[in-house]
């Protein structure tokens, strides 16, 4: 692990939160420098049962401008914590998906593998409970639920 | 004069208890909210009053926002932010 300075020629960060479908040919994004031994990706998909439920779709809700301020901060923290270069993407919808879809997509280039798979799961994790981001699940049983999640409150 | 009463921006849950284009209006006005630990009694007061159904102990966990930063309950509000009301989040 590294605390040292992010080497600016060797670091790319794209965020996007919107209503877009995220198209699977961001595999050819070209966040890759010839320096970038290792990619990893992470796909988030809305899956069909949650708490018990089954279920049909999730809308999901952002406040966009903070949302992709948030993180663009969560990938140029992860990778100063894993390195000093790298690139991040990060694309997360908004709007009602249906079980299937993808709702989510990060994917990294770094110099190792070691920390492609860790700046991916760091950027995920902390995604998960930074970024300001609701999700509303609609139930083949005809009910609703905004589901529970992390308060960002500051004290 | 009363300045007008504040609106401010809510998601997720919140949205269930906004006007349609996803804001809420305090009566209490700008002038009379110092800090965000006001403006968060203000929301408190206004969901008691409006919703006494929403158990307003959920608001404790909502945060206060611009579209640049979460601010400190104890941070002075600074005229011309518009302000947005956070739910706990669960993206992903």
């Amino acid at each position: 692990m590294s605390t040292g300075k992010i080497r600016e020629s060797e670091v790319m960060i794209d965020v996007r939160v919107s209503e877009d479908p995220i198209e699977l040919s961001l595999h050819g994004w070209t966040g890759y420098q010839p320096a970038f031994g290792a990619s990893n990706s992470f796909f988030g998909v809305v899956r069909n049962r949650n708490h018990g439920k089954d279920v049909l779709s999730v809308s999901y809700d952002a406040f966009v401008p903070l949302a992709e301020k948030t993180l663009r901060d969560i990938a140029e923290e992860g990778i100063l914590k894993f390195g000093s270069s790298g690139s991040v993407l990060i694309r997360h919808r908004t709007g009602n998906l249906k079980v299937g879809e993808v709702s989510v997509l990060i994917l990294v280039h770094t110099p190792h593998r070691d920390e492609a798979f860790a700046l991916c799961r760091y950027v995920i994790e902390e995604l998960k409970v930074r970024a300001p981001i609701w999700k509303k699940e609609f139930y083949t049983n005809g009910e609703t639920d905004w589901l529970k999640g992390h308060a960002l409150c500051r004290h | 004069m009363n300045s007008p009463g504040i609106r401010v921006r809510v998601f997720g849950v919140l949205r269930n208890y906004s006007d349609d284009s996803g804001m809420i209006t305090l009566s209490a006005g700008r002038d009379d909210l110092k800090t965000v630990r006001d403006f968060k009694n203000a929301f408190i007061a206004h969901f008691k009053e409006h919703f006494p159904e929403y158990d307003s102990g959920e608001i404790e966990d909502c945060a206060l926002a611009t579209e640049n930063e979460i601010l400190h309950s104890n941070e002075a509000l600074l005229v011309g932010d518009e302000l947005a009301v956070l739910p706990p989040v669960c993206g992903g």
